[in-house]
């Protein structure tokens, strides 16, 4: 419906304020005459809004200017309508405060009091606009300036500084100082009073106080204001509008009441009735314009905070008096409705008719948006070999991790919005179990938008038959929203050490060498549910001296289990005859299996050799001796970097 | 054939001419079969639709000369150009920028001068185009801004005045001034930035201060 767009959207809505975009103008096209003689034609480019932010009298005390703790809410709302709007972010602002038309008893123009009442509110309503400023600038010298300048019922003085100590102490539960009795107060007490007589005590507070208010929302004076700072007293960027653009007027039959009220000093009427029925005319807003949009401050119509009406009651409609006095019989007039309520021709303009902020009810809460953020959980990846973080994928490995070992998963959220806020992502390892096995997760908690490393720790191994059950799962609120693949706890054999344990001199030639190796987990204990095999494959042979082979073919030595020790290999060969020179040479490498994982003829990292049995003479005598090195082999599918070997036998006078 | 022309939405003299042949607008403008017309609208690329241009005989225009003589015909050929002046809301000119203006299909790249202000030659039946503001004087850099050529109406009209207001930025609605609080607006706000009486009625003393301001 074309009415509804001409609202936009609202961002957020609470008893404190409302956020929103305003909608987008109609596209301006310019409508001009050509010439045949000397007419031009002048275009001006207008501004115009495309946000607001309006805070609401309930975060202010009445007739004071002091910002109540709970406005962080509005100063969330805030911060989040600029990150979640790319035409809000980085765009220009000005701040405009209002005030009730009521002053004293009689508000009617003309009237012996209606000058001072509009002075009055002008100031009063410019000093809680400045105030705003300052908390989205953190500057605490205009606040430290409100304190010193008592007006009205300002509870600036040592109200306000309990306020803030309660507030920056509970985490900013409610700002009342009627708290429980009790032996602290006396320190409390002295402690406040030191404060308030102290302007450079009460600077930090005031600075701690914003810093709590606002979180990471902090605004640039001569970057995110409309004139850029440019004019004397915030000129253009802050303004007070007095009393003269009110949303709601009484009906003149109220207005004679009050009128009586204040004549008969009956305060029960004047401060439970009609102050809290102008509580809508409080207020101050926030404009938020075309990114770019700059004006120059003598040339805006606005009087600063701090200047008289003069420059207001300029701007006013023709009839501006009439539109903000209360004229009607029997009923109250409403902006919204009639939108003849604003004195100020030139703030009606720019901030919007059909603005939700523009208008006496509360706007309808936005759209029922749940918190229904976009949740994916990357892969535990196995390395191989293993290493402690950001391991590349091993080409068919299954989704494990060693016990003990830790490794980083990726976690990405998206759509974490408004409606988010005050919740968050908890992470954990569902189907924990001593048949699963088990894993912890750090840090166990994700509030925002973003990819996020979180660290799996491996804890007890996963039983044979049950890999693949554990899962990192992402709940919100107790609902699951993701979950990863599921992946296994395991130790895995790396490395193979070989060292010389003895000479083969008999029917055969060769050596026998020890077999070890490690456990990625750092427990050798561990690998009871991994085998391994070594995969043997001939290489060149000079026949003689060696004898030929019938084949040339890959041998395996049948799977032994990883956790063996003392493990004895032997390489020999028949006895060559004496002469001519010559080598037999071999590849070797090893594979492994895992129970737990189902990993199966897996390359066992580090694992390859060459064996060179070769015959030589030595004056006379034909010898042999049989030698081996680490060395990258591939044999098969299977590709191993060099294992740990480098040492030959004696030698074997042959024949 | 001589007949009264209608004048359309986005007409303007040239292109009448043009679109009957002529290349010089003069010849119908100061036919003494349109001195009302010329008396009441003044400029005569600012008409109002239901206009009546008498169009004359293009006979009536052609030299005679004797035949046994040479003769040259010179096509007095009056050009039509394209002027704005660009400023921010706050009159703050837009200095030389560079600008795209498109008209008919045609790119010309032209510069703003100090006042903000673009001059461009433009075909005599030129009816719109697009200007595009380079750099980063103005919020508005880079978007694409319809121009609507011979459409804007005399000053006495009210679309004419709404149309020069929308122009200076004043925002006073669609153009038969049908959204009456904002036509109201825009003129007390014309009025309050030019010192005249404010009362949101467009009159005569108005109406000359904001085609004086308009600059036509």
């Amino acid at each position: 419906m074309p009415d509804d767009k001409k609202k936009g959207a609202i961002h957020s809505s609470s008893e404190g304020g409302t956020a929103g975009i305003y909608p987008a103008p109609d596209p301006s096209e310019f409508l001009v005459a050509p010439s045949t003689s000397t007419e031009s034609n002048n275009i001006n480019l207008n501004l115009f809004l495309t946000a607001y932010m309006c805070i609401s009298d309930i975060r202010f005390k009445f007739d004071s200017s002091f910002v109540l703790p709970a406005v962080q809410a509005e100063m969330q709302a805030f911060s989040s309508l600029r990150k979640q709007n790319p035409q809000v972010m980085g765009s220009p602002i000005s701040i405009f405060g209002h005030a009730d038309p009521s002053f004293q008893g009689n508000f009617e123009v003309g009237s012996q009091y209606a000058k001072s009442g509009d002075d009055y509110n002008k100031t009063l309503s410019g000093r809680r606009a400045i105030a705003i400023y300052a908390l989205l600038i953190r500057d605490p010298s205009f606040w430290n300036t409100l304190y010193t300048k008592h007006l009205g019922s300002d509870i600036w003085g040592e109200d306000s500084i309990r306020i803030m100590l309660d507030a920056l102490r509970h985490g900013g539960s409610s700002g009342s100082g009627g708290s429980s009795q009790n032996s602290s107060d006396s320190a409390k007490n002295s402690r406040v009073h030191d404060i308030a007589n102290d302007s450079g005590q009460r600077q930090q507070l005031f600075l701690q106080y914003m810093t709590f208010l606002c979180g990471d929302l902090k605004l640039d004076k001569s970057a995110d204001f409309l004139a850029r700072n440019a004019g004397p007293d915030q000129k253009g960027d802050v303004q007070g509008c007095s009393r003269f653009n009110p949303l709601l007027l009484f009906s003149s039959e109220d207005e004679a009441g009050f009128k009586q009220a204040f004549a008969d000093k009956d305060e029960t009427t004047l401060r439970g009735e009609r102050d809290p029925r102008n509580a809508v005319n409080r207020r101050v807003m926030i404009l938020i314009f075309k990114k770019g949009s700059q004006v120059l401050p003598a040339k805006w119509p606005c009087p600063s905070y701090k200047d008289g009406t003069a420059g207001c009651i300029k701007r006013f409609w023709s009839d501006g008096n009439t539109r903000r006095s209360t004229h009607t019989s029997g009923a109250e007039r409403k902006f919204e409705l009639s939108a003849d309520t604003f004195a100020c021709r030139f703030y009606q303009r720019i901030s919007g008719d059909k603005s939700p902020c523009n208008s006496t009810s509360p706007p309808p809460p936005p759209a029922p948006r749940p918190c229904s953020p976009t949740i994916s959980i990357g892969h535990v990846v196995r390395g191989n070999p293993y290493v402690p973080r950001n391991a590349s994928t091993a080409d068919g490995m299954p989704d494990s991790i060693p016990p003990s070992k830790t490794y980083e998963v990726e976690v990405t959220v998206a759509n974490w919005t408004a409606e988010c806020l005050g919740k968050h992502i908890e992470l954990s390892i569902a189907n924990s179990s001593s048949d699963n096995g088990t894993a912890t997760i750090s840090p166990a908690q994700i509030a925002d938008n973003g990819t996020f490393k979180v660290t799996i720790t491996g804890g007890d191994q996963t039983k044979p038959g049950n890999g693949g059950k554990l899962k990192i799962q992402a709940k919100l609120n107790g609902a699951v929203k993701a979950e990863s693949p599921g992946f296994t706890v395991c130790a895995h054999p790396i490395d193979l050490i070989n060292a010389f344990a003895g000479d083969v001199n008999g029917g055969g030639v060769g050596m026998r060498v020890t077999v070890d190796w490690h456990s990625d987990s750092g427990t050798f204990t561990e690998l009871d549910e991994a085998e391994f095999s070594e995969v043997v494959k001939p290489g060149p042979r000079n026949s003689p001296p060696f004898a030929t082979l019938a084949s040339s073919r890959q041998v395996n030595s049948g799977f032994l289990a990883s956790n063996l020790t003392g493990l004895v290999d032997t390489h020999t060969t028949g006895r060559p005859s004496a002469g001519p020179a010559g080598s037999n040479n071999f590849d070797q490498l090893f594979i492994f299996k895992c129970h737990r994982c189902g990993a199966n003829n897996k390359n066992q990292p580090n694992s390859g050799f060459n064996i060179i049995h070769e015959v030589f003479q030595v004056s006379t005598t034909w010898k042999h001796h049989v030698t081996k090195v680490g060395a990258t082999v591939t044999i098969g599918a299977n590709t191993s970097q060099p294992g740990t070997a480098g040492f030959t036998s004696p030698d074997h006078t042959l024949p | 054939m001589e007949d009264y022309y209608t004048v359309q939405q986005g007409d303007h003299l040239s292109k009448i001419a043009k679109d009957n042949g002529f290349t010089d607008y003069t010849v119908i403008w100061d036919h003494p079969n349109n001195s009302d017309l010329k008396k009441l609208r003044q400029n005569p690329n600012i008409l109002l639709p239901g206009d009546e241009v008498f169009i004359p005989d293009m006979e009536q225009k052609q030299e005679s000369g004797a035949t046994d003589k040479k003769h040259t015909f010179t096509v007095d050929k009056k050009t039509l150009k394209l002027r704005l002046v660009l400023e921010d809301i706050y009159e703050k000119p837009i200095a030389g920028a560079q600008c795209a203006l498109l008209i008919d299909g045609q790119v010309f790249q032209l510069t703003t001068d100090g006042n903000g202000k673009l001059e461009q030659e433009i075909p005599l039946d030129a009816k719109e185009g697009t200007l595009t503001i380079r750099g980063d004087q103005t919020p508005f850099a880079n978007e694409v801004i319809p121009i609507k050529i011979g459409h804007l109406d005399p000053i006495d009209e009210i679309s004419g005045q709404v149309a020069r207001l929308n122009n200076l930025g004043y925002s006073a609605g669609p153009l038969d001034g049908s959204d009456a609080d904002a036509f109201n607006s825009a003129v007390q706000e014309f009025q309050c930035d030019n010192n005249i009486t404010i009362d949101g009625i467009c009159g005569p003393n108005t109406q000359s201060k904001l085609k004086q301001v308009h600059g036509c």
